[in-house]
């Protein structure tokens, strides 16, 4: 696919959707999801990815975003470290002291990374489950356990850490 | 969707944008996608310097195995490497009947020449 003015358009009306799709995946440093988001568009623009047109033009950008961004936390296994904390793992006394700077990123890093991905493109992006399924590559089965698993811990950590109220 | 699933995903929608400041400008992402022939000018320069590489290693072996070729020699004209430790004498009758170690592996008509 080559960026004609027809591709352009289409990038550019998801672009808001799959930086933050992008900032998902790259477990929220903006910096390195600039650089998966630019290197999506390199791929597109080279042909390096071009779209079959067997998803929708979202479902596939969003697979090119979710693989580009594994590969480039493959160099920088800091990343990788990060998000496979559990919540179990994390001090309480550290969830208060970063609460009111990030409340909602640290919930969601408290999540496992499946049960962050259903719900980021469930609830944020507006897929269905059985949109979500081929796009991560599990099966629809494995996607409901993630979403309801998600939610539940979702509203678990709301009420565990009091954060509902800052955010809502 | 219940009620509740609605309510999580208006907290989740909430949270996801309060972490949005500021999504960098599409426009500009592309005009560097574009002008990135310094990228692809780097990727050539790879291959171009990979191509050196193999060739400047086949020049220098072709060069090194036609410094190093053996010179042959006839079988007639072979002589032993020791040879010229030993004291030849004319009278002698020894030395002209004395054969190497390994002449039983020749013929019998190279025997003959050599001898």
């Amino acid at each position: 696919m080559q960026a004609t003015s027809y591709w352009k358009d289409q990038l550019e009306s998801l672009h808001h959707e799959s930086y933050m799709w992008c900032l998902s995946c790259c477990n929220y440093d903006k910096d390195m999801a600039k650089d998966v988001l630019q290197d999506v568009y390199l791929k597109i623009y080279e042909d390096r990815a071009s779209f079959k047109e067997k998803s929708s033009l979202k479902t596939w950008l969003f697979s090119v975003i979710k693989y580009t961004s594994i590969d480039h936390m493959r160099k920088q296994p800091k990343h990788i470290e990060k998000l496979s904390v559990s919540h179990s793992q994390i001090p309480e006394s550290e969830i208060e002291d970063n609460e009111k700077e990030n409340a909602f990123t640290k919930i969601l890093e408290f999540l496992s990374a499946q049960q962050r991905e259903v719900l980021t493109l469930a609830f944020y992006h507006g897929l269905t489950l059985e949109e979500i399924a081929p796009l991560l590559k599990i099966s629809i089965g494995s996607v409901r356990t993630h979403y309801e698993r998600g939610k539940e811990n979702f509203k678990k950590l709301l009420l565990k850490y009091n954060l509902h109220t800052e955010i809502l | 969707m219940n009620v509740e699933d609605k309510k999580l995903k208006e907290i989740f929608k909430r949270g996801m944008d309060g972490l949005n400041e500021g999504t960098p400008d599409f426009r500009s992402m592309m005009e560097k996608v574009v002008e990135g022939p310094g990228r692809r000018n780097w990727f050539s320069l790879k291959i171009a310097a990979s191509v050196i590489l193999l060739l400047a290693t086949g020049v220098f072996l072709i060069v090194r195995n036609k410094g190093t070729n053996s010179e042959n020699y006839s079988l007639t004209e072979w002589n032993e490497p020791t040879r010229e430790l030993m004291t030849f004498s004319s009278s002698s009758s020894t030395i002209s009947t004395w054969s190497s170690p390994t002449d039983f592996l020749l013929s019998n008509d190279i025997q003959q020449i050599k001898n």
